[in-house]
């Protein structure tokens, strides 16, 4: 498929699912502070360090992290390159930018939530009903990657936007456990009730209460929680589940290509792989813990940068391709 | 509302019908209206559906069909920020009926004419014998933008210069078919007519279906024929892809449209890179060779090693592979010179020359104030002449004589006088007008026709094609960009055979 077309796919799908988290996020955390007695530091500025807005949002407001400006900056702000609303513009941008790629349910699906957030009903519903107006826009998040399974070709695009979507996820997952590491107590059970709670905030924000309850019985302890959101193969959100599918997206992606394209990051793939699973069954805590969160999410990131070169910006590589195509032929 | 429910719906007691009370303008033809006020033989059936629905019924499913088409992000217009200003290009519902009888006289007319300027075309950039024989003078073929002296000599595949052609008719007030501009370059606008046909289909599924109208589905595939029948490669092996300037041009859904439509790649400049005289495509597997390009961006930015230098948009060293017979382009490059106002007078002459026959469409009277006598004309009558510059376009940069005040004409009066050769003028056509609904009730607009032909090994005639209206009352200008919707157009079929 055409290298401009295939980062629009990924590309798409990273910002929809950047969208959906941070719904998720600002959602479980109206429902978490009230119900705790926090250090106002503690609230809503974690959101802020996820979001990596922490320079910027200082700029502009300075030490104020009152809630509801909190909330407004993550959701509309224009000058936040990782808002809700700037998530779905660019998502929508790139499903325009690929029109003819993206099945018409999905783009559908994509421009009524651009226009609901633009026009008068999202701005209204956040008005009135917060949770439900996030609530809306994870579930739009979730339907959005559903149709991507159930209405694309199970082709090239498709693996993209798997690529895409997987790779975000685990990037958001591992930042997610940076922001809380320090509260995890090295041993034992965590029987402090606001560091309970937070613990349960953040399995909410990765989706994972409800699984976690069904692994694990009592009260859980700080290993339970880091191994289940790090390595449990069959949560959708763990580092490991996110990696692993991401791989097989990208051995999808390569098996239609020539073995040039794709070959660093098949490599940092399976490098980053091998190191997860080296680290599994060891308790991770403490500055470990941050160590071992900062590298990920750190590989991650390089690895999507060399996707990015490899696949979506490569003109320099084609032309070295033909080139070299032509001179073997010219020797022959 | 699914479309069973919708054809169970029928205008309420008391509900005022459709088009009762409907005046067609005087000493102007109505697309579906005697003068009397009655229906035309052949839609009084249609007429008579219309107004069984009602007023209420009617505006429900108007809103519908808004609301599916921009659902659909079936939008023009251009982002003027990067918020996005979209509209859909306002659709109305009335259809615009063409019989059968008539329509196959202009399918006729149409494909002859357009035969005749791709004739023109490949003399014109070979030998020149029309010109060489006297038959357009010389001056109005260089004197103007769009002939491109740099590609003399090349011709393209099965020497068709223009694949795809969208041809301008209007309906003068005697009724007859007219043609007012040839777009020969890079014709926009027939998404529309398949998008809103998806609608109209949605909407009114009984009046549709009665109505036996004839489908206009087939264009994408069409158009795929028409386009890998210049490919140089067997089909088999051959890549088209169509050339976009990107998702900010207005016409870009439509380009988005029709590669999804065709099934093949939607590409931009950046895409493609020529090697060794040969085009390829950035691919997640490498490098992939380009057989035909649809292009729907203009010569001026196709090539910045030939063209604009500064143009990012579209591919270096794209003409040196097209003129070494490795890539087709459609349209061709170089068309400009034959659909240019200064050249359109002349299009009949042409007809006559190449194919030995008289032109089965007429067109508008047109002087070309070059000549001294025809500007003294038109100067002395400016007041009742269209007059347009010969590289405008969409309605821009033209005078509408009845409409200007006093000031306006004495100042245009002066362009004309200080460059003669830049305009042409035309006497005021009353354009035909078709029921069209505004603010609540159905008034006669003024309407267009946008017909597309497609050539490759031979032509096809898209029955029926865009048919554009001004919705403001008394407007002459359809054109989107200034106050226009369109209409679904409906060629019906033939009697049975």
């Amino acid at each position: 498929m055409i290298s401009r077309v295939a980062g629009n796919c990924f590309w798409l799908n990273r910002y929809m699912e950047r969208a959906g988290s941070m719904a998720r996020l600002l959602r479980v955390n109206r429902a978490f502070v009230p119900g705790v007695d926090l250090p106002q530091l503690s609230r809503w500025h974690p959101l802020i360090v996820v979001a990596g807005e922490e320079e910027r949002y200082r700029r502009h407001f300075g030490e104020d992290e009152d809630g509801e400006t909190v909330q407004e900056y993550l959701t509309w702000d224009r000058r936040n390159a990782t808002s809700i609303v700037e998530s779905v513009r660019w998502a929508r941008e790139n499903a325009r930018t690929a029109r003819e790629t993206v099945s018409s349910e999905m783009w559908e699906t994509i421009n009524s939530l651009w226009h609901w957030l633009q026009g008068g009903p999202g701005r209204r519903l956040y008005r009135s009903d917060r949770d439900h107006f996030y609530q809306h826009i994870r579930q739009m998040g979730e339907l959005f990657h559903g149709q991507a399974d159930e209405t694309m070709l199970n082709g090239e695009p498709l693996a993209f936007m798997r690529l895409g979507r997987y790779l975000e996820r685990a990037g958001q997952t591992a930042r997610l456990m940076d922001v809380h590491y320090h509260t995890f107590p090295d041993e034992g059970p965590i029987d402090d009730p606001v560091r309970l709670a937070q613990w349960w905030a953040l399995l909410a924000c990765c989706s994972a209460t409800e699984p976690f309850q069904k692994r694990s019985f009592g009260t859980p302890t700080a290993r339970d929680v880091v191994s289940f959101l790090l390595f449990e193969p069959d949560l959708p959100r763990s580092v490991s589940h996110c990696l692993r599918a991401a791989r097989h997206a990208l051995v999808h992606v390569r098996g239609f290509g020539s073995n040039r394209i794709g070959m660093v990051s098949t490599a940092l793939m399976e490098a980053l792989l091998s190191h997860l699973a080296l680290r599994e069954g060891h308790a991770l805590v403490g500055d470990e813990l941050h160590e071992e969160l900062t590298y990920l999410v750190d590989s991650v990131t390089d690895l999507c940068t060399s996707i990015e070169q490899e696949f979506f910006q490569s003109t320099e590589l084609q032309t070295r391709i033909l080139a070299e195509a032509s001179s073997a032929a010219a020797q022959q | 509302m699914m479309p069973a429910e919708l054809e169970q719906t029928v205008g309420l007691a008391g509900d005022t019908t459709l088009l009762d009370g409907y005046a067609p303008l005087p000493r102007t033809y109505d697309e579906l209206f005697r003068w009397d006020g009655s229906p035309r033989e052949e839609v009084a059936e249609l007429v008579a559906e219309l107004n069984e629905l009602g007023r209420a019924e009617f505006m429900t499913r108007q809103k519908l069909a808004e609301d599916a088409l921009f659902r659909g992000g079936v939008t023009f217009s251009v982002y003027s920020d990067a918020r996005g200003q979209e509209k859909i290009f306002p659709f109305d519902l009335i259809p615009r009926v063409i019989p059968a009888a008539e329509w196959a006289t202009v399918e006729r007319g149409l494909i002859q004419r357009v035969t005749a300027l791709n004739m023109f075309l490949s003399d014109l950039y070979q030998e020149q014998r029309i010109l060489a024989e006297g038959r357009i003078p010389k001056e109005v073929v260089f004197g103007t933008a769009g002939y491109l002296e740099k590609l003399r000599g090349i011709l393209p595949r099965e020497g068709v210069f223009v694949n795809i052609a969208g041809i301008d008719l209007i309906r003068g007030a005697q009724g007859g078919f007219l043609v007012l501009e040839d777009n020969l370059r890079t014709p926009s606008g027939v998404s529309y007519v398949l998008e809103n046909r998806v609608v109209m289909k949605r909407v009114f599924p009984r009046v549709f279906r009665r109505s036996r109208v004839r489908p206009v589905e087939a264009y994408p595939a069409r158009l795929g024929d028409a386009l890998m029948s210049v490919s140089p490669r067997p089909p088999e092996e051959s890549r088209i892809v169509v050339l976009t300037p990107g998702p900010y041009n207005s016409a870009y859904f439509e380009h988005s449209f029709l590669a999804r439509q065709m099934g093949c790649d939607l590409v931009e400049g950046s895409d493609l890179f020529v090697h060794d005289k040969h085009v390829y495509v950035k691919t997640t597997s490498g490098p992939e060779r380009v057989d035909v390009i649809y292009r729907r961006i203009d010569d001026d930015f196709l090539d910045p090693a030939v063209f604009r230098d500064d143009s990012a948009l579209g591919v270096r060293g794209l003409v040196e592979a097209y003129a070494a017979g490795n890539v087709s382009l459609a349209n061709a490059p170089g068309n400009g010179v034959a659909d240019n106002k200064a050249v359109y007078p002349f299009v009949p002459e042409m007809v006559r020359f190449y194919l030995g026959e008289e032109p089965i469409l007429g067109q508008v009277e047109t002087y070309i104030c070059a000549r001294p006598s025809e500007c003294d004309h038109v100067l002395s009558k400016l007041s009742e002449m269209v007059v347009k510059a010969v590289d405008g376009s969409g309605g821009y940069g033209m005078l509408f004589g009845p409409r200007a005040t006093r000031a306006e004409l004495d100042e245009f009066a002066e362009k004309l006088r200080a460059d003669p050769e830049g305009y042409i003028a035309q006497p005021v056509i009353e354009l035909s007008t078709c029921p069209t609904w505004v603010d609540g009730e159905a008034a006669p607009r003024r309407v267009d026709l946008r017909p597309f032909v497609l050539t490759g090994k031979t032509s096809w005639v898209l029955p029926g094609g865009l048919t554009r209206v001004a919705l403001r009352a008394g407007s002459y200008v359809v054109n989107s960009s200034q106050g226009g919707g369109s209409k679904d157009t409906w060629v019906l079929e033939g009697p049975p055979t």
